[in-house]
């Protein structure tokens, strides 16, 4: 049974994934509902973050500016213009493309450590825009999504037709990162990833490579970042685009393990729960969030820096090995 | 028509003449040696071929066309492709990805990309390797895997640096058989080597360079009873062993 | 006109601060190699020390100077000790993780401890003033500029002229060729990290007359720090040094000129402008 599960691993997690549906109809408790809203839409996220910098190897520390661009997009063309969220999803995509193809253009060149902080240093300007730009977003106050039901609308009463619309992100963007993973686009960015210079030598094409998964990357980021805004319906900028959400996307790939299609599902799954469930325990201690996340990482790296992917891979397969002895 | 035409290429390293404008010619189906003292220019000429260092000067023919100052990928697509002395395995891919991500240039599905790189795999015999990980290879190996990622990618024009460096004697002699093989089935292969007597048995021709200009071109025989060709590796085995003593 | 001296002179003052913290940072990324997210976190530990001392014994940060910094060495020792020390030789993305994940963990650490109030040293020099002609400049300012650019120049000097600096030296360019020359490189890693963990301790007794102190306070500095350093060319100790009084001016003139809220992105959109067109840094060699 071990043997087959390390055979059909990608179909037991595919399973798991689509299976996961059924926990938020199970319980009628928001709170419970609400964390497996989040491990759903932070599973897309990390995944979408992952198809770049897990892949490619280039760590991104500013993909919560495009998170807020997706938030932003949805939230301001509905609550200013009126325009469906549906409609704002796509725009938000459609913008977060194009930012990432001028910032992932300029920074192609740039060696591993300056690309880093040319990333944080976008995420900055991000959020100082927000902030500085009150007539477009609405300054450090956020945007407040009005209340009005409906589907053309993005908003429900009830929580499930969120769960639904998060596991679908999630399941889409699974998907999609399952493909890449099996086809040249994936061969590529991987042998990229690991050695540039030899990559070209076969032929391939680095700068297109690397621009095509970064755009990807951020188009599908921004898609999380509206469907995120249209559930918690309102926005403030310093925390959605902070540090810590960016390290977020990164804590959630590493863990579940760099560069795998289903490393992000397995590092949302265990990993969002657990920091969320802590939270709603000592919710008079701020700052425990963070520490959590800070300490995860750190023992991850120190630890078990393959993730918990491989580490299972590795449990299950010296369990075999100590059935046959 | 040649295959590969090269004509006066310069390179420069700040100070230093890398290349300094040599001139040769590549006939289609040949294997030509490319030999020379440590620092003669050789990788850089491979470097400069596949376009993985802009030359300063001179003009590159491949097939009749003049594809100088094209990048190292468009290069691959042209039918040239080299292997790195320094080898550079994808570790953290399998043998057979390694080379699937060769074959992924001509072919668009990963079916006809495999099947390609299998039958690389073959040819170089790292087959019943084709689900190692490309960190656990030895020396041998990985320059086996070298050349299978090389010629994945179907090229016309195959540029070995150095492969039988660090090789065991029967390892040479597989790899020499190796390099027959693929030259027989229609590549044209230019090797930079040091082993001289795999060298002067697998070449047609032999270009001798020397601080980057273009010392003798030949036959074995020729280039065997070359006066300069001796004079430029005895001066530096006379150095070497000043140095030894 | 006046008014524009005057923000040019309290940009050069804060720049002279900026200059201290991106020193130490420059030599542990220039010596080590390692990109240390928690800088800006040693910043607010060192303030948050000089904030309690004062609190419990009403002495001035610069009274307390010799105490905050033995605390910050033994600081800087054992994070090096117990975590660094595991990663030198992983890949930089590894070790640029693991300090961030340090930053979150004391920045956090301090929300808990300390909630997120802002807590002020209210000492006579807090309010002093020094009036040269129609400037007028905080006494705390001129000290902490005048002090911050003789440790900055101190380091420099220790660098160029004693036997342990010139290892370091030798560390930052050719870590294996110094290895056979027979320095101890772990010994010289440790010692940088320390070093630069006392300079960054040095700026935060000198800013907390100044600033506020809060548990976020760490990361403006730190992200600040960072786009220095890679204005200065990477591990130049001069390059920092202007690279810090260059933001200073550029961050002050951004706040008279175009407003304060344009302070920040004024020099992030300088750095990326330098990232993608001048990646070796303003002062930095080709």
């Amino acid at each position: 049974m071990i043997k087959t599960f390390l055979k059909r691993q990608n179909a037991v997690l595919w399973i798991i994934a689509v299976a996961s549906i059924a926990l938020p109809l199970l319980t009628d408790n928001r709170y419970y509902q609400d964390i497996i809203i989040m491990t759903f839409l932070w599973t897309g996220l990390a995944a979408s973050w992952n198809l770049y910098s897990g892949y490619c190897a280039r760590l991104s520390i500013g993909h919560a500016a495009f998170l807020g661009i997706g938030a932003y997009a949805a939230a301001l063309l509905y609550t200013n213009y009126g325009i469906s969220p549906w409609v704002g999803m796509i725009a938000g995509g459609l913008l977060a493309g194009l930012v990432a193809l001028v910032i992932g253009g300029s920074t192609l060149r740039l060696k591993g450590t300056f690309f880093v902080l040319a990333t944080i240093a976008f995420a900055k300007i991000a959020e100082t825009f927000a902030i500085t730009a009150k007539w477009i977003t609405g300054g450090s106050l956020g945007v407040l999504i009005p209340y009005a039901p409906g589907f053309i609308n993005m908003t429900w009463q009830s929580k499930i037709p969120y769960a639904v619309l998060a596991w679908v992100y999630m399941l889409a963007i699974l998907a999609v990162c399952v493909k890449v993973e099996h086809s040249r686009l994936g061969y590529f960015l991987r042998a990229v990833g690991e050695d540039r210079e030899a990559a070209e030598n076969l032929g391939v094409n680095a700068s297109k490579i690397m621009l095509t998964a970064f755009v990807m990357s951020a188009v599908f980021t921004a898609f999380g970042g509206s469907i995120m805004a249209m559930y918690v319906m309102y926005i403030e900028p310093t925390s959605l685009m902070s540090m810590t959400n960016s390290v977020q996307f990164i804590l959630l790939a590493i863990a579940g393990g760099l560069g795998t299609a289903f490393g992000p599902l397995a590092g949302a799954y265990v990993l969002v729960p657990l920091t969320n469930l802590m939270r709603g325990n000592f919710p008079s201690v701020s700052g425990l969030h963070g520490l959590l996340l800070g300490l995860i990482l750190i023992a991850v790296l120190l630890y078990r820096s393959s993730g918990i992917l491989p580490a299972l891979k590795g449990f299950f397969e010296k369990r075999r090995k100590g059935d046959m002895g | 028509m040649m295959l590969l035409r090269a004509d006066n290429i310069t390179k420069r390293f700040g100070g230093v003449q890398a290349l300094d404008h040599v001139s040769f010619e590549i006939a289609e189906g040949e294997t030509v040696g490319l030999i020379g003292p440590n620092g003669a220019g050789k990788t850089t000429l491979f470097n400069c071929i596949n376009g993985t260092l802009p030359i300063d000067s001179g003009r590159l023919y491949f097939c009749g066309n003049d594809v100088t100052g094209r990048k190292s990928y468009q290069m691959t697509a042209l039918g040239i492709c080299r292997s790195y002395q320094v080898v550079k395995p994808f570790r953290r891919m399998t043998v057979l990805q390694n080379a699937t991500v060769g074959a992924f240039c001509r072919e668009k599905s990963r079916k006809a990309a495999e099947n390609t790189a299998l039958e690389a795999l073959r040819t170089v015999g790292l087959y019943e390797k084709r689900d190692e990980q490309g960190a656990v290879l030895n020396l041998g190996e990985s320059k086996r895997l070298e050349i299978a990622k090389a010629l994945s990618t179907r090229p016309k024009l195959l540029l070995l640096d150095e492969v039988m460096a660090g090789l065991l004697p029967a390892e040479v002699k597989a790899m020499s058989a190796i390099i027959k093989g693929i030259n027989r089935a229609g590549v044209t292969v230019i090797l930079i080597e040091h082993n001289m007597e795999a060298v002067m048995t697998l070449s047609d021709r032999i270009i001798v360079l020397n601080f980057g200009k273009k010392l003798a071109e030949g036959t074995a025989a020729d280039i065997a009873a070359d006066k300069a060709v001796i004079d430029a590796y005895l001066g530096t085995e006379e150095e070497e062993n000043h140095a030894y003593n | 006109m006046e008014q524009l001296l005057q923000a040019f002179f309290s940009g050069i003052l804060s720049g002279g601060i900026y200059a201290l913290i991106s020193v130490g940072l420059t030599l542990i990324f220039g010596v080590v190699g390692l990109v240390n997210f928690a800088h800006g976190e040693f910043l607010m530990l060192s303030m948050y020390i000089a904030y309690w001392l004062y609190y419990f014994t009403q002495l001035e940060p610069y009274e307390t100077l010799l105490i905050n910094l033995i605390i910050m060495a033994t600081v800087g020792y054992i994070v090096f000790k117990v975590i660094m020390t595991r990663v030198l030789d992983a890949d930089h993305s590894v070790q640029m993780l693991l300090t961030l994940g340090l930053s979150m963990v004391l920045q956090n650490l301090a929300l808990m401890l300390f909630k997120a109030d802002y807590r002020n040293v209210r000492t006579n020099i807090t309010t002093d003033v020094i009036n040269a002609g129609f400037l007028n400049l905080s006494t705390a300012r001129v000290m902490a500029f005048a002090v911050a650019i003789a440790a900055s120049v101190a380091l420099y000097l220790f660098l160029q002229k004693t036997y342990t600096g010139t290892a370091m030296r030798a560390v930052a360019q050719h870590g294996r060729a110094a290895r056979l020359m027979g320095i101890n490189i772990k010994k010289i890693y440790g010692q940088a990290f320390v070093i630069g963990t006392v300079l960054v301790g040095l700026a935060g007794v000198l800013m907390s007359p100044i600033y506020a102190v809060f548990p976020t306070i760490g990361s403006n500095f730190s992200t600040l720090a960072f786009i220095v350093v890679v204005l200065g060319g990477l591990s130049s100790v001069p390059g920092a040094i202007l690279g810090g009084l260059l933001i200073g001016v550029v961050e002050s003139m951004a706040g008279y000129l175009l407003g304060p809220v344009y302070q920040q992105a004024a020099y992030f959109l300088l750095f990326i402008l330098v990232l993608i067109f001048k990646p070796s840094g303003l002062f930095g060699r080709e």
